[in-house]
């Protein structure tokens, strides 16, 4: 599967069609909205540096480390410029040492 | 103080540089007071190492906040172990505990040796220097402990919330021992190769030094995975990512040379390939550190913009290019005397064991490394993900457990039909009848069924092994049978504790293919007083409290569970909000049986109490614990000194059995 930023993401059009992506990014602050009966999280997912962002759903429970204004990655389908449906939000690892650093689970 | 810190640091670059230097031109040129002053270096370097160490749990312990280290690493109300285990929380910290533990082990190798295996020893002394060298080089100007903050914080950052337990004091240790001490073997080899002592020597010596190094390396990893289980709360204990790919990999290697071993010790046979293989899990070491500190491979930056990747690179292509040259300059001497005899013997298992261990540790490493790979080749990074190494090590792992049921059990040279009808009849029907239980049992998958009937067939291998050794030393000595059995693993304990470490591994076998087949997830949202279900247990959720201290606000949610109407047990999994960084973390709640593990994780928490909650039931996962403390038993019963009575019997041949 690929690993992209955000900016990647969008430039990508089709070329990624089909097939799934892990897209790295920053969570929007303000963006992260949290439905508890359906279980279901919306987020806006911005490029670490570019002005630039995607929205994202995910379904399941919200990991510890996701917060405003960390670094995740979540991967999913492409979905082109449709909301990205995640499948995992992979959040950085307590065992990462570096304080600011994007990782794994 | 942290000018004597940076001081040691310097001075263990200097002392290491100086003792490759002249224990290299010492051994060229037969000067044993050159040699003996590389000594003296060594020991300079190392008792620097120790120095700067002290003076950095020194800063931890009194919060010395001057240190940029100390103050994003610790505080004034971290607890002492905590504070201790900050020593390898951060990189700086953990590659100075890296290069302390390689001092450590280099020292008692030269202590052991001072006044033997003089031919080996400069060269060992230059190998271990060498890296000793390297480590303190990444210190002084790469990645300095010591630096310091512009203004003295008040207060620390703290050491991560979730690195605040008791596997933190545990695991890293263990696994940094089960990295470093095979840089022990590898020396020795290395030192065979330079000084053209190719005999078993390096071998011999170094036997328990690689059993003691496969043991650390064993439980860093099964550490690593209970800590993923009992703490991290995803619900499992292996998810193929590069940093425990890493700690896996010289792990293989690393049992296929235990393996390998043998053949050469008994036959004369592999030599070239025993030299590969330690040279290929030394350099998996040095680049698992490599993976674990840097996060290169899942982080999105490139490779080249992590500050240590070049240099580690540069590293392993040193020790590369160093230890394939003096390979090839010396592969004729390391022709086999010996030709294999049979495909069908155990010398042939054995090899195919390693074709295997070496193919699983190829595919992983391949899967690992292709992101940075891809990258390269088409400048897009491709990640592959568990299902990629579940699918290409899965048929792999199940070839090893039928070659671990044949190994023990067939002939050395050529095995007879006889040999194979007498050893393998009983335990094939036993595996093959299991096999068809299971299906008719309703296992629908294929790897679930042949790991159990692959699984007994081993078991039964192994019984018939201590059966048969046991009745004849009964025959010998007319002991009776517990007697027998003890003398007979403490008369051979190599043979009967590897035999024990395969157990373990059977068990290993089935806890992780049965919790990864047949794993029940689920997730539900309930109300204070609701219930719900997973498997056959009930779990309604009863009472939810709340409780803080200074670190913390603790909510923590009561399940009762129940299994046919009746209530079995209560589970308190628990959500905690740390206030420095401010964190919440999960805390889960398992319910561990022999059949099965009940885990439950509380997930987010709404208005009025309302509670998510995700459960798993997870098969067998116990017996993957199980597994690993039979693993460290059987290792145990290889090295430990058991074997004192047999220097006492030897000489009374007509002694009647034992006197216990």
């Amino acid at each position: 599967m690929y690993m992209v930023t955000v900016s990647e993401y969008l430039q990508a059009d089709q070329a990624f069609a089909d097939s799934t992506v892990r897209v790295a990014g920053r969570v929007a602050p303000g963006s992260i909205e949290w439905d508890q009966q359906k279980l279901r999280l919306n987020f806006t997912l911005d490029d670490m540096e570019e002005d630039q962002s995607i929205e994202v759903t995910y379904e399941g429970i919200v990991p510890d480390m996701f917060a405003e204004d960390r670094d995740v990655v979540v991967e999913g389908p492409y979905a082109g410029a449709q909301a990205f449906e995640a499948d995992t939000i992979i959040t950085s690892c307590p065992s990462k040492y570096e304080p600011e650093q994007t990782g794994h689970e | 103080m942290i000018a004597l810190g940076t001081l040691a640091l310097w001075l263990a670059l200097m002392a290491s540089v100086y003792a490759v230097a002249t224990s290299v031109y010492g051994a060229l040129r037969g000067r044993a007071d050159f040699v003996a002053s590389g000594e003296r270096g060594a020991w300079t370097a190392m008792a620097s190492i120790v120095v700067a160490t002290g003076v950095m749990l020194q800063a931890l312990v009194t919060s010395d906040f001057s240190i940029r280290y100390v103050a994003g690493y610790s505080s004034t109300t971290l607890p002492l172990r905590y504070r201790i285990s900050a020593l390898w929380g951060g990189m700086e910290g953990s590659l100075l505990f890296w290069a302390l533990v390689l001092v450590v082990l280099s020292s008692l190798v030269l202590w052991q040796n001072r006044n033997r295996n003089r031919e080996l020893m400069p060269w060992v002394t230059a190998t271990l220097m060498t890296i000793t060298a390297f480590f303190a080089l990444m210190l002084v100007f790469l990645t300095p402990p010591f630096a310091t903050l512009p203004f003295v914080p008040a207060e620390g950052t703290d050491l991560n919330p979730l690195l605040q337990n008791y596997w933190m004091s545990i695991h890293p240790p263990a696994l940094y021992l089960g990295y470093v001490s095979w840089s022990v073997p590898f020396a020795f080899a290395i030192a065979a190769l330079a000084s053209g002592r190719l005999d078993d020597l390096w071998i011999r010596t170094t036997r328990r030094w690689v059993l003691a190094a496969w043991f650390f390396l064993s439980m860093g990893n099964l550490l690593g995975a209970r800590w993923a289980y009992e703490v991290l709360g995803w619900g499992g204990y292996w998810a193929w990512d590069p940093v425990e790919n890493a700690a896996f990999m010289p792990w293989l290697t690393g049992t296929a040379y235990l393996h390998s071993v043998m053949i050469q010790e008994r036959k004369d046979m592999l030599k070239v390939w025993n030299m590969v293989l330690i040279i290929m899990t030394f350099l998996l070491t040095i680049f698992g550190t490599f993976l674990t500190r840097s996060g290169v491979i899942s982080s999105v930056h490139s490779f080249t913009e992590s500050g240590l990747g070049p240099w580690f690179m540069g590293f392993l292509v040193f020790c590369l290019a160093v230890s394939v040259s003096l390979l090839l300059y010396r592969l004729d001497r390391l022709r086999p005397r010996h030709e294999l005899d049979s495909l069908i013997s155990r010398e042939s298992s054995f090899l195919f064991n390693n074709l295997v261990l070496v193919g699983i540790a190829f595919a992983t490493l391949w899967g690992t490394i292709f992101p940075v790979l891809s990258e390269w080749v088409r400048g897009v990074k491709i990640t592959v993900g568990p299902p990629f190494f579940n699918a290409v090590n899965a048929p792999l792992a199940i070839t090893l457990l039928f070659l671990m049921g044949v190994g023990p059990a067939i002939a050395w040279r050529r095995a007879s039909l006889a040999n194979l009808k007498r050893n393998f009849l009983g335990p094939g029907l036993a595996g093959l009848g299991t096999g068809l239980v299971a299906l008719l049992a309703g296992l629908h998958s294929l790897s679930a069924v042949l790991v159990v009937s692959l699984s007994v067939f081993v078991l039964f291998t192994l019984t018939a092994e201590f059966y048969h050794g046991a009745a004849a030393r009964s025959r010998v000595t007319g002991a009776a049978w517990p007697s027998a059995l003890l003398d007979l693993v403490t008369r051979n304990q190599r043979r009967y504790g590897g035999y024990i470490v395969h157990l373990g591994i059977v068990f290993m076998f089935l806890g992780v293919t049965m919790s990864s087949v047949y794993r029940v997830e689920e997730i539900h949202t309930v109300d204070l007083g609701q219930e719900f279900q997973i498997g056959d247990y009930s779990l309604k959720y009863s009472n939810l409290e709340t409780s803080s201290d200074d670190h913390m606000d603790r909510l923590i949610a009561t399940l009762q569970v129940s299994r046919g109407g009746k209530v079995i047990d209560e589970l308190k999994p628990e959500k905690r909000f740390y206030r420095k960084p401010e964190q919440p973390a999960t805390e889960v709640a398992f319910r561990s049986t022999l059949k099965e593990d009940l885990y439950v994780i509380l997930g987010n928490l709404g208005d009025n109490e309302t509670a998510t909650f995700q459960a798993y039931v997870n098969p067998l996962v116990a017996w993957l614990w199980i597994g690993g403390c039979v693993l460290a038993l059987g290792t145990l019963v290889c090295v430990l000194p058991l074997s004192t009575r047999r220097e006492q019997e030897v000489p009374v041949p007509t002694a009647k059995g034992t006197n216990t």
